[in-house]
This record gives C-alpha cells, structure tokens and sequence, in this order.
C-alpha cells in the first residue's frame, strides 16, 4: 500500500495531536466536528473515551492521544472529532485540532523510520516532508486493527 | 450437475414460494389425517396440495419432483376413494417423501441435481397403491384424476361442429377486444383437443395456456386457469387470444406443443355474432362451461396463466424486503428519539416564555406528532409481524416423531397460532422452542404404561399455547408428566458445587426447579434423568434473554411441567427505566424490572461479605452499578438509596443506583465491534437530549452474582 502512494498525488485531511502533525488520507474521512458529550463506555481499553450520537448513529471515540501514548489531549475550544469510516463502521477520533487538507505528492513520502517517539511505526503509511513541516501520515486500518486483538484478549 | 428447468427466475421464485406453502399444508395435513377419523375434505386438501405440485413441477420442468408427486398422488387418490386405509406407516412414507420434496426443491434454489434416489420411495408407494390390488383394476379404467365427468370420446367432428364461439365474453373482456384489435391485434378463436393422460390433462392444458400467454393476451379460455388449478379439465382447450402474430405461425406454435391432437386456429369476428350457448361442446362438463364470465376481471387483465394463478392470492398484499421493513424501522426509532427531544425543547420553551402564543402552538404541534410517531411505529411493528403459525406449522410433526420414537403416546396441542410476533423473534425462538418440547416428549411425559400405573391417562398432553398479554407475547409449554423434583435438582446442585447445602436448604422449591437453566446442572447427564429435562437448558435461557424475553418453570412432581416464555413484541424498541448512576443514565430493560425501592442505608446487611436487604422476609442480594461500572468501591455517603429490583428466571437482584429517572421508550443501538463486548452493557440508545445512554445487561449482572 506505501508504495502505491509513492507514486500519486493524494490528498490528506491534516490535523494536530499535541506537538505533532498527523495526516490522513481524504477519502477515509466523513466529517469533522466539534467536541460532543461522550458518554464513558465502563470496562474498555483506556484509549475508547466512549460513545456519541452522530445524527442517531452511536459510534465509538478514540482518543489518540491515548492510544500513542502523547502528551497533553486536553479538552480545548479547538478540539475536534474526526469521523472516519473504517471496514463499513463509523469511527470518531479525538484530535486537538483540524487543520487543513493538502495535497502531498507522492515523491515528498518517506517510508515511516524509528526515530518517530512513541508511535508504533507500523501504525504509519509514512512520513511526509512538506516545505515548513512534517506531516505524520496514519494508516487508519491498521491503528484500529490493532485495538481489535488486543480487544478481544481482554474480553474473552 | 445443474438442472435444467424451463422457467425464468421470476417464475422459479413464485414456484418455491407456493411449494413452500404446499409442503405446510402437506405436514400439517398428515399429521391431522393419522389422527382424525376419515375426513373427506382434509383428504381433498392433501390431494390438491399434491397434485397441484406435481402439476407446477411439471410446468417448470423437474421432472423429479413431478415423478414423485405423481406417485404420491395415486396412493392418495385411493385414500381419498377409501379404497385403501391411513395407517401409522403410510403416514410414515408420506413424511419421507415429504422430506425427500425439501431436498428436490433444494435443487431448485441450489440449481444443482442432489444425490437423492427416488427409486426406493417411488417403489414404497406403488406397493401402498396396489395394496388394494383389485380395486386397481378397477380404477385404471376411470381415470383417478378428480372425478370430474372426462370426455368420453371426443373427436375431431365436435371439434368442427363448435366452430361457433362457445364463450360468452362479459361486456369487459368484448371492450378488450376491441381495444386490442384497433391496436392492431388480431382475435382469435383457437380450440386445441390434447391426446394426453388424464392425469396430466390439467398440466398439459395449463402449460398450453402459459405458452399463448406468451404470444398474445388471453382473453378469455375454457376451462380458465383457475379452473385449470382446481383440476376442471378435460382434453380440449379452448380460448380467445389477442396477439399481433400471423395465424400461420399461432398454428405453428401450436404444433410444436407436445400431446396435442388437433386443433383449430380461425379469426374472431364481431363480439354480438356469439351465440352464447353455454352447452356448445358436449364433452366438457356443465360446471365448467357456466364459470367463465364470473372469472372475467381475472382472464382479462393476466396476459399469462401464472399471474391468473397468483392474482387471488396477492390482491391485496404486497411483498416487501424484509431490509426494506428494517430501514423503516430504524427511522422510526429515530422519530421517537426526536419526539422525547421535542417535548423536552417544548418544556424548556414553556418555562422560559411561560405560555404565549408560539410556545402553545409548539405543544399543540408536538402533541400531535408524537400521536402520528406512536401510531406509524405500531404500524411498523405490525408489518414486521408474523404469526406464530409460521414457527408452529413444524412441530406437530416433530412431536409426532419423537414421541414415537420415545414410544410414547402424546395428544399434542397447539393454541393461539394466530399470535403475531416480530419476524426476528421468531427467527430467534424456534430453536428454544424445540428443545423445549423435544425435553417435554423425551423426559417429561412418561411411558404409556408408567402412565396409567398413576392412573393418568395412557396419553400424555403436551400443550403449545401462544398468546397476548399486555406488551408482551407469552408462549407457554404444558407437559402433563412427572414433572421435576426440587429435591433431586437440589442435590445435584449441590454434588456439582452450584449452590452451598446451606443455600439448597434456603431455595424455595421454585428457585431450586430454577437451578436446571444453570449452566453446570444441565449438562450433567445424571440430573437429566432425575429431572427429566435434558441437555442445555442454559442455552434455552441465554438465546430468549439475548432478545429481551424472560422463562419461568412451573413444576409439580407428577403433575407436570410448565415453561412460560415472555417475549417483547419487538426487538428494536423496547421500554425501559432510566436510572442515574453518578453523571451518566443508564437504561434497564423495563421487562426485567419487578419493583423499585427505596432503602434507608442502615438497612444493608452483609451475607457472606456480600450487601443483601431483607425484602417482605427474603433477602435479595445488592449489585451497586456504580462499582460493576466504575470499577471504584467509594463508600456511597448518601443515607438513602434506590434500589431497582430485577428478575430473570426466578433469580432476584436488586441494582444500587443514585435516582431514578424516568421510563421511556428506547432503540437499542449497538456499541459496534471496535468497542466490543462489554461486561454488564447490552448496548446504547439515545436519549431525548441527544446524549448516549448504555442499557444495562441484567441477566449478565444476575450472572455475576450467581458466580
């Protein structure tokens, strides 16, 4: 899949989690809003911070900061919810805020390396080198694959 | 191998629904043939069920199926003359080709040929057919066909001498005609004589008329098809066709029918030249001829035989994907969320602008949405609904062979098969259902001989009953047979390690009776034998509570044993009783609920390390949600507390929770596969205010403490 984006240009809807600057691609993105009462689900991973409604759906919030272990994550006038649809599911993030969408040539990626703190690299498509920043591209699938296994251990 | 039919999938679909049919009233039939006395117009409905398969298989082609019907028709044709007699194991045969028509009709829906050897059957019912062998002979001579008068001899020179019209056409089917001819197409009469079996006469003709239906329209045709269907023919067909093609090649249609011995193709002249004699071939019979003109709105608007066919049945109904009913059915939930919302925004309005002019108008406006949503939800409900009849059709059968399997003898008895639930529970409950009375059969009744050695009547009852109550179904399972001993299911609760002697002393006999749906009890096979119910009766339990429906078991030793099930009436909305647990509601299924109460917090006393109230003399063990959900064991400072007592197959719990909220009507939502099972959590719903609240798992909760 990385190299497939070597080559394209594809556009990525760019967002803050503490100091960073994280990238995911457009098409997996449905919405962004603002912060939501989320109603704690008891008994899940640290990471779920609980449920909302999105116009009569429940659907699930991660929260990031959380799940890459980050510094900070508080509740600001500028956090957001990413809504993403992952495999047919409907899925909220919790991010510190939505920047912009930009387009990133394939050729500026980077393949993920391990200076990268914190994060798992596998959880990354790659890195991408814009002319005043880095942008931290996720790969949404495997960020919430991951959750999965580790959901069912502690469940069964 | 792929079978080869000849027939469009749409075709193909109406066959397999109408098959399905046929096949119930086959089972249900069978099932009441070997235990009424003689019946003639049951008779008659089996008969018909099955011909009219063998007639509709022939149609589409499988000839396995038609082979097989044809076989079972000969030997039910003598039932039905008596020439022969229903014994238990020609009923026996039936059921196998019974069966053997699921596989046949498998093939359809599979489009593969299955394994499945007819020879021996087919050979099992000519030996039950012959058994009466002189009346055989007999009988080939009058063809078994309906009985109906079959024409004797009828030549070519009726055929002639009828070249009149001996169709009368109402005045609706002549303005067809002329519609269609200043469309340019030509009526004509065509009269076809078949060389055919009498057995097949009706199938012949019926696949004759689907073959005009495809060149032109039929106006009007003797016999019609549903005449065809009631097996009122003889060897001539006779019809008024429209159709755009040259005579020439209708004639040639014609002869590349098979079975056909002449026939005659002429132009229709004006309507008024019909002379209207009804008796105008001799050879069919009178009953036959009258009918026509009443079936006329049916001949005029079917361009083809299957829809005259299918016309009475559908008029008034309408088929619809059960996805479709679904997508309606969550946005009415969505209408009720909003409707809860609406009266909260109308609260808020009233107390900020008191009652002017805007804020009346919202009520009145509110007011009469929330009337429509109630009403277009029940209208929802009802489309999803089935009647249990569908479920039940089966069992009679079942019972049947059970019991003899068991050898033993049981009057088995169905109630309220008219009751309707939502097609999901039905879906769900069958299973339950049958464990249930395959127990009843196996443990529950007792042998015909134990039986009467108590003075019981040799056969045992075993009762089914559906039923309304409220806003609930209630389906009841009766056994008259041994019933279960408490004292049995005690001492093997305690030999498993269940329950402490102490806590067995303690059970009522009800909550002892109770312990069989324990998971460690029911599966030990000593217990089955002494309380006569078998393996997975935690199954039974877990698959009706997983659809919000609860059991109870009533047992008296030598008496019998009786389960009631409640089940709500529809699985996505359901009522429930919000509660506050700290910030956040929580919503109990309201069908779990016995009573709420409020205690002072000196009143909890300890049991075994664990909080307990005393209940009107009983003690009923505390579950604080605050802990199960926190996961904190903060010493609650508050000096009162509500409790919410809830009940699940005689189990009582009482929930600790800060206040009460309300009762409400709520869509269960699913938390989704990234979050998972949660422990205690059955799922989400929306409230009023647009925020989440987690529905409460009770019987997940009861569990925990029975752990």
């Amino acid at each position: 899949m990385a190299e497939e984006l070597m080559t394209g240009d594809n556009q990525y809807v760019v967002f803050r989690l503490g100091r960073e600057v994280y990238g995911l691609e457009i098409s997996t993105v449905l919405e962004i809003i603002t912060m939501q009462t989320i109603t704690e689900v008891p008994g899940t991973e640290d990471y779920i911070e609980g449920v909302i409604n999105l116009r009569g759906l429940v659907i699930p919030v991660f929260n990031l900061h959380k799940k890459f272990n980050l510094l900070g994550g508080e509740i600001t006038r500028l956090t957001r919810i990413v809504v993403v649809e992952v495999e047919g599911s409907n899925i909220g993030m919790q991010v510190d805020g939505v920047s912009e969408v930009v387009r990133i040539p394939g050729e500026v990626i980077e393949p993920p390396s391990k200076i990268m703190n914190g994060i798992d690299e596998e959880y990354l498509l790659g890195i991408a080198k814009l002319e005043d920043s880095l942008v931290i591209l996720l790969d949404l699938a495997k960020v919430l694959r991951k959750d999965d296994t580790s959901m069912l251990d502690n469940f069964s | 191998m792929s079978l080869h039919l000849d027939a469009s999938p749409e075709e193909l679909k109406i066959f397999l629904e109408e098959a399905e049919e046929h096949f119930q009233t086959l089972e249900e039939d069978l099932v009441r043939m070997e235990k009424e006395e003689f019946n003639e117009d049951l008779m008659q409905e089996i008969f018909r069920a099955s011909h009219t398969l063998k007639g509709s298989s022939a149609t589409i082609g499988h000839n396995r199926m038609a082979q097989l019907t044809h076989a079972m028709e000969n030997v039910l044709d003598k039932l039905r003359k008596r020439q022969i007699e229903v014994t238990s194991h020609l009923v026996d045969i039936f059921f196998e080709c019974l069966d053997c028509l699921r596989v046949l009709r498998d093939e359809i829906i599979n489009d593969e040929e299955s394994d499945l050897n007819l020879q021996d059957i087919i050979a099992k019912l000519s030996l039950e057919a012959e058994s009466d062998a002189a009346s055989v002979q007999k009988e080939a001579e009058t063809p078994p066909v309906t009985g109906k008068a079959v024409p004797e001899q009828n030549d070519g020179s009726e055929l002639e001498r009828s070249a009149g019209s001996s169709l009368e056409l109402s005045w609706e089917e002549k303005d067809a005609v002329q519609h269609g001819a200043e469309e340019g197409a030509i009526p004509y009469w065509v009269r076809i004589k078949f060389n055919v079996e009498p057995e097949m006469a009706a199938v012949r003709t019926f696949v004759t008329l689907m073959a005009f239906g495809e060149i032109g329209d039929v106006i009007i045709s003797k016999p019609t098809a549903e005449e065809i269907e009631q097996e009122k023919v003889s060897d001539c067909l006779e019809m008024l066709i429209l159709s755009r093609a040259e005579e020439e090649s209708i004639k040639k249609l014609i002869q590349e029918l098979p079975d056909i011995e002449k026939f005659d193709v002429s132009n229709y002249s004006a309507p008024e030249s019909s002379s209207g004699q009804p008796d105008n071939i001799e050879a069919a019979p009178k009953e036959v001829v009258a009918e026509p003109v009443t079936k006329g709105e049916n001949s005029e608007k079917a361009g083809n035989g299957a829809k005259i066919l299918s016309a009475k049945k559908t008029n008034r109904t309408v088929r619809v994907d059960v996805e479709l009913l679904d997508g309606l059915m969550n946005l009415v939930g969505e209408l009720v969320i909003d409707r809860t919302r609406l009266f909260q925004i109308l609260n808020m309005m009233e107390t900020e602008h008191e009652m002017d002019d805007m804020s009346q108008d919202l009520g009145r406006t509110s007011v009469h949405i929330a009337r429509v949503t109630t009403q277009l939800q029940e209208h929802i409900m009802k489309a999803r609904m089935l009647p249990v009849e569908n479920l039940f059709n089966k069992f009679p059968r079942m019972v049947r062979d059970l019991s003899q399997k068991a050898g033993k003898e049981v009057d088995f008895i169905m109630t309220g098969q008219e009751t309707e639930l939502d097609r999901s529970i039905i879906e769900e409950i069958g299973d339950p259902l049958i464990h249930l009375l395959r127990n009843a059969v196996d443990h529950g009744l007792e042998l015909p001989e134990e039986r009467e050695a108590v003075g019981k009547n040799r056969i045992g009852q075993l009762k089914l009953q559906a039923a309304h109550e409220e806003n609930h179904i209630i389906i009841t399972i009766k056994d008259d047979g041994k019933g279960i001993d408490p004292e049995a299911v005690r001492q093997s609760g305690i030999k498993k390690g269940l329950v402490s002697e102490e806590q067995a002393r303690r059970l009522t006999d009800k909550e002892a009776i109770s312990l069989i749906f324990m998971s460690g009890l029911s599966t030990v096979k000593k217990v089955t034998d002494v309380s006569g119910r078998g393996v997975g009766m935690d199954v039974v339990r877990n698959n009706i509570e997983k659809i919000n429906g609860a059991i109870e078991i009533n047992s008296i030793v030598g008496k019998g044993t009786e389960f009631k099930i409640k089940l709500p009436l529809t699985l996505a909305i359901i009522r429930a009783l919000l509660v506050s647990i700290g910030e956040a509601v929580y919503a109990i299924p309201l069908s779990t609920v016995t009573e709420t109460i409020r205690i002072q917090k000196k009143q909890i006393e300890y049991v075994n390390n664990h909080e307990v109230i005393v209940v009107r003399g009983k003690a009923l063990p505390l579950i604080r949600l605050k802990t199960v959900f926190d996961g904190s064991i903060s010493e609650d400072e508050r000096e009162k507390l509500f409790i919410v007592v809830v009940n699940l197959a005689g189990q009582q719990v009482g929930l600790v929770v800060d206040s009460l909220v309300g009762e409400q009507e709520i869509v269960i939502k699913s938390l989704g596969k990234y979050v998972g099972d949660v422990q205690g959590i059955s799922g989400a719903t929306i409230l009023g205010d647009g925020n989440v609240a987690l529905i409460v798992d009770v019987s997940n909760l009861i569990k925990k403490v029975a752990s």
